[in-house]
């Protein structure tokens, strides 16, 4: 009778994507298993309703069906609000925003988000308004995959972090999609030849 | 004795003895370039801030600078009388040649060319019709200073692709992604594209050349005009510029096309950042959470199979629709099936032939025996025989016979059958 090899590192993988966090190149062999068997532990996911997403970037996550529906939790707010005005401080700068996001190491002292009027209102909206209520949302950045913390308040974001700038590329177009919508002929031309 | 203005622009002119000017220019080089960055024109209070800041003062006093300036127009009025002053055109120009700098050229501009080397055209087809050799000749002229031009601004616009690339990768700081963006998607919007789609195979610019390549060539197989040099060299330029200009405007499209990617990424993501922060103070955070940050974010998943998954289940077999069994038809035909008859009688076919062997026509055997069987049936029957291991078959060959069917008409050479020797000896 023909056997079926156990998926590598089934259970590790599992507990650590159920959690909803994402697995990527730091989490070693854990990555390699799925880089490997990508398809097998997909298929393997599917009837308990589990989608199994590989980024394009090369990073794991579940997308269930029910994350969709269900208000995501409330810690994730202030987690937006914190990446949203580190993209903008770093654009507004003039530094190539991704590659810049994805490549410095930051420390908890050069962060913009307590230094500007504007900044310390939306921060204070999603309840930090000091270093520490910083320090605290980095720390479950990290414990989601999003960031790697270190004690010394550095810290540098890791791949998952293209989803946020995946999202802010929907909302752009989104509204410009919405503004061509109210001003019709506005809509420049673009030559599929040229991208 | 003051001269009147335009006595005394003209004396001026000739005051203006290239040593003097190029002495004067080399020992200003950071003064002039600065004033030829300056967009626009400037004050004279402006010019006079800028001797100070960038001329040596203590070799020269500042107002001598001044009067050099104006005295060997370096810089000129915008108007008689007027306080504000721009850099004399031929001198910009120089220095954009000396500094590599270029103002890409406007697909407007090109269409002028475009124009212009029509109306030459025109006017070449219309001296050789005529056998008038000056205005062929003037045009010509006019084609050969066209496209020298063309070229030129299409180089400028390349150079000026090019300084914008390097100033991009150089200046990384001072400037926002969304200037950025919106000085590469200039350069690309406004002048790349636009040009290549005049400039490519089957856009304005080819069309026109090929025509008046044709009025060259009509000029010099007509012999209207004699100086056939003129005419090669616009050739040969017509020639080139096919090559060139569409080189040129893909090798700026191939600088710009990474940044261009980049930039408008990078430009989309800060776009999309700075309307979620916009919106935050201005709606519920629960539902601006809704709104912009699912789905980022992955949901805990407590126990698998999800209720997502379980409802499913759930769903199908409360709304699986009931599938009637198979119907068998159990009535029974007293008729004998019309294949098997077929297949009764193919079968009985070689012992019916056996009995006549040999056969001399066996397809003429078949037809007379059997006028009852159409066409297909026939050429069973023919088959089942002709491949029979027990008989010998032999295709005679000769004249073409016709068979008479019962739907048809059969043609075949004779073709004789025996029994197999084989089959024979056994017996």
């Amino acid at each position: 009778m023909e056997t079926i090899d156990p998926l590598p590192q089934l259970k590790d993988i599992f507990d650590k994507l159920r959690q909803g966090a994402y697995i990527t190149h730091e989490q070693g062999t854990l990555h390699a298993a799925l880089a490997e068997h990508y398809e097998d532990y997909k298929l393997y996911f599917e009837p308990l309703g589990l989608n199994l997403v590989r980024h394009p970037r090369d990073f794991f996550y579940f997308h269930t069906e029910a994350a969709e529906g269900t208000p995501p939790a409330a810690s994730l707010a202030p987690i937006a609000v914190f990446c949203f005005i580190l993209i903008e401080a770093a654009a507004n700068e003039g530094r190539p925003v991704e590659e810049y996001l994805l490549t410095e190491r930051f420390t908890l002292a050069g962060l913009p988000h307590l230094k500007s009027d504007r900044y310390k209102a939306h921060m204070r909206a999603v309840e930090v308004d000091d270093e520490n209520g910083l320090r605290k949302l980095l720390k479950s950045m990290a414990t989601k995959g999003w960031a790697e913390y270190n004690n010394d308040d550095t810290f540098r974001f890791l791949r998952p972090f293209h989803r946020l700038f995946d999202k802010c590329q929907e909302i752009s177009l989104a509204a410009e999609q919405e503004s061509r919508e109210v001003l019709p002929g506005l809509e420049p031309k673009i030559d599929p030849e040229m991208n | 004795m003051a001269l009147p203005y335009h006595e005394a622009d003209a004396e001026a002119h000739m005051q203006v003895t290239p040593k003097r000017f190029f002495d004067f220019c080399a020992g200003h080089v950071p003064l002039l370039h600065a004033i030829s960055q300056k967009p626009g024109d400037i004050s004279e209070a402006q010019v006079r801030q800028m001797i100070r800041t960038f001329s040596d003062i203590t070799t020269e006093q500042p107002q001598t600078t001044w009067e050099r300036l104006t005295e060997l127009q370096v810089i000129v009025p915008v108007e008689e009388g007027s306080s504000h002053y721009v850099m004399s055109q031929p001198l910009l120009h120089l220095l954009n040649f000396l500094y590599n700098d270029a103002v890409p050229t406007s697909p407007e501009i090109i269409q002028g060319y475009i124009a212009a080397l029509e109306s030459a055209r025109k006017r070449i087809a219309l001296g050789v019709e005529a056998g008038d050799s000056l205005s062929v000749a003037m045009a010509t002229n006019e084609v050969d200073h066209t496209l020298r031009r063309m070229q030129d601004d299409l180089d400028a616009t390349h150079r000026a692709v090019l300084a914008e690339v390097a100033r991009y990768k150089a200046d990384r700081s001072s400037v926002s992604v969304r200037e950025r963006y919106l000085r590469i998607l200039t350069l690309m919007d406004q002048y790349v594209h636009p040009l290549v789609e005049i400039i490519r195979v089957d856009g304005l610019l080819e069309s026109t050349l090929a025509e008046t390549d044709m009025v060259l060539r009509a000029a010099r197989e007509q012999g209207v005009y004699v100086e056939l040099g003129m005419v090669e060299r616009n050739e040969r330029q017509i020639r080139v510029m096919r090559r060139r200009a569409i080189h040129t405007l893909n090798e700026s499209r191939k600088e710009l096309q990474p940044l261009y990617d980049v930039l408008r990424r990078s430009s989309a993501i800060a776009h999309g950042a700075t309307l979620a922060l916009g919106r935050l103070r201005q709606m519920k955070l629960e539902d601006w959470v809704n709104m912009y940050v699912s789905p980022t974010t992955n949901a805990r998943i407590e126990v698998p199979p999800t209720d997502e998954v379980l409802r499913r289940i759930i769903d199908e077999v409360v709304n699986h629709p009931p599938i009637p069994p198979p119907l068998l038809n159990t009535t029974e035909n007293a008729d004998t099936p019309p294949d098997y008859v077929r297949l009764l009688w193919l079968n009985e076919l070689p012992n019916l032939l056996n009995e006549e062997l040999p056969v001399k026509d066996i397809t003429n055997w078949l037809t007379s025996n059997f006028p009852e069987k159409g066409t297909s049936d026939a050429l069973l029957g023919l088959s089942k025989l002709l491949f029979d291991p027990k008989l010998d078959v032999e295709f005679k060959g000769g004249k073409m016979k016709q068979y008479r069917t019962r739907d048809g008409v059969l043609e075949a050479s004779t073709i004789t059958i025996n029994k197999a020797k084989s089959a024979a000896k056994a017996k």
